[in-house]
């Protein structure tokens, strides 16, 4: 069944200097025996999520807030596998979809044809699900003849209707999201809206990052706020949001 | 396992396709600017060395090729990973996933150079015979070094940055240090020179070339690339096991 527990994750990022990421002084650093450049050993880590315990049922619709930096990207890429907690556990049951980043895998000198093959099968589109629904992909992204032109001659817009279309095609199980997808586009916002709203009500899992209250409260029904890394608040929507927020101004 | 393969190969094929579109000759503009480098260096060093033309050409074109196979793919395999960085921050893939798309890459580029070497030898009246197939297995034995080879430079590479130029002025060494364009028995004591008998590249590149020279391979040179193998793959499953998850922290 679908289902995400983590249990006391936390992660830990290395930050290297540029002494650190290079093979020369680190040889230097050998020979040496360290004494020449004692304490310059770029050890420095940040710790980017801090004793994380959750457990996500399915039905629910998570929301993360914090500030910039608080860990909400760092622990969307857990959730995906990216990341592997330095300790501590993470178990997550069921098929991912990440919207973390659509544009990945783009290839700027392939076809927009091309890229629907490579970028959905790195997405974890199956190649059935793609053929079967190639016409519905090049057709929502309203491109047209320019389907078949490298991706480098499109507008910014036309690219990222692309991706949109791509990755609004996979159907998974858990889904997280890092803020709402917005397609510039405004006739194509709409339909946009409409396409990701359906995907998002009909995957078990949402786990959704995001700084809008209104879009939160709209998607969510448990929100999650994060702060250095650490989880300052959990429940119902309205509690936390009114808390991360401010209570909301009754009109 | 099979899905991480498909994908390797469709972006290797997608690398392949991409780098050649351009050009009107398609995949053979590689092959073409091959021929003409064996070309020139074959007339000027036969007579340099004052060799049969029809002995040293056929030599130095598949010493040539087999030799820019190796090292061209260990030069790519120091960017594997970090090429591959937005799949990477964004999507977990089993990091063989990125030496294979470099290697299958790379193989078929070779596979496309191929075609000279039986031009050459029917040029040059080379004769024929099925002691060639020992190439087969001996080309086999190449690829099982340059699997674990492109592990550890890949990894490497990503760790420390200044790795890639550092091992692009090795290999330039190395072109002239191993029997590529001059024979073996050119220095003193021939193959058991330790100049010769200590290049793994030269164990690799005879495996393969003797058996298509019609000559048999020397036992050493199996052994040390049989040895090789064994102990190369298992220092870098035990790295592997070690930093594979460092992976997403160092790109």
């Amino acid at each position: 069944m679908t289902h995400i527990t983590l249990d006391k994750v936390c992660l830990d990022f290395p930050v290297y200097n540029a002494d650190a990421r290079s093979l020369k002084s680190s040889l230097v650093n050998v020979a040496t025996g360290g004494q020449l450049r004692a304490g310059n050993k770029g050890g420095i880590t940040v710790r980017a999520l801090d004793d994380i315990s959750v457990t996500i049922e399915p039905g629910e619709r998570v929301g993360l807030v914090g500030h910039n930096g608080s860990g909400k990207s760092s622990l969307l890429r857990v959730l995906n596998g990216v990341y592997r907690p330095s300790s501590g556990t993470s178990s997550v049951d069921g098929e991912i979809g990440s919207l973390i980043d659509i544009n990945i895998g783009i290839n700027p000198e392939a076809t927009g044809l091309e890229n629907i093959t490579t970028c959905a099968a790195l997405m974890g589109i199956s190649k059935s699900t793609v053929v079967e629904k190639l016409p519905d992909i090049i057709d929502f992204s309203e491109l047209g003849n320019y389907i078949s032109m490298p991706v480098r001659t499109y507008s910014s817009g036309m690219q990222m209707r692309l991706m949109f279309s791509i990755a609004t095609t996979m159907k998974p199980q858990i889904l997280l999201m890092d803020e709402w997808l917005s397609v510039g586009d405004e006739s194509f916002v709409k339909k946009a809206e409409e396409r990701l709203g359906k995907l998002v009500s009909e995957t078990d899992i949402l786990v959704f990052a995001s700084h809008s209250r209104e879009t939160i409260t709209s998607t969510c029904n448990r929100l999650i706020w994060l702060e250095h890394g650490r989880i300052k608040a959990d429940g119902d929507v309205r509690t936390v949001a009114d808390a991360y927020f401010g209570p909301e101004n009754s009109l | 396992m099979r899905k991480t393969w498909r994908i390797a190969q469709m972006l290797a094929v997608q690398d392949l396709k991409l780098s050649y579109r351009r050009s009107t000759l398609g995949p053979f503009w590689l092959t073409i600017s091959s021929a003409v480098q064996i070309a020139t260096i074959g007339i000027v060093f036969s007579t340099i060395f004052k060799s049969d033309i029809s002995v040293y050409v056929p030599y130095l074109a598949t010493s040539l090729l087999i030799f820019t196979f190796i090292t061209g793919f260990l030069n790519e395999s120091n960017m594997s990973f970090i090429q591959a960085e937005g799949i990477i921050r964004q999507m977990h893939f089993d990091p063989s996933m990125y030496i294979g798309r470099t290697l299958i890459r790379n193989v078929l580029g070779f596979a496309h150079n191929l075609v000279i070497l039986p031009v050459v030898f029917l040029v040059l009246g080379m004769p024929w015979s099925l002691g060639m197939l020992m190439a087969i297995p001996g080309f086999l034995l190449v690829l099982v070094n340059l699997w674990w080879l492109g592990h550890l430079f890949s990894l490497v590479s990503l760790r420390f940055r200044d790795f890639p130029p550092i091992f692009g002025s090795i290999i330039t060494v190395a072109f002239y240090s191993t029997p590529v364009m001059w024979f073996s028995d050119q220095v003193p004591g021939g193959e058991s020179n330790p100049l010769i008998s200590l290049n793994p590249l030269f164990h690799l590149l005879s495996i393969v070339r003797s058996p298509l020279l019609g000559e048999m391979a020397s036992e050493t040179s199996w052994v040390f690339s049989a040895v090789m193998a064994a102990i190369g793959t298992a220092v870098v499953f035990v790295l592997y096991q070690r930093y594979q998850h460092k992976i997403a922290f160092w790109i």
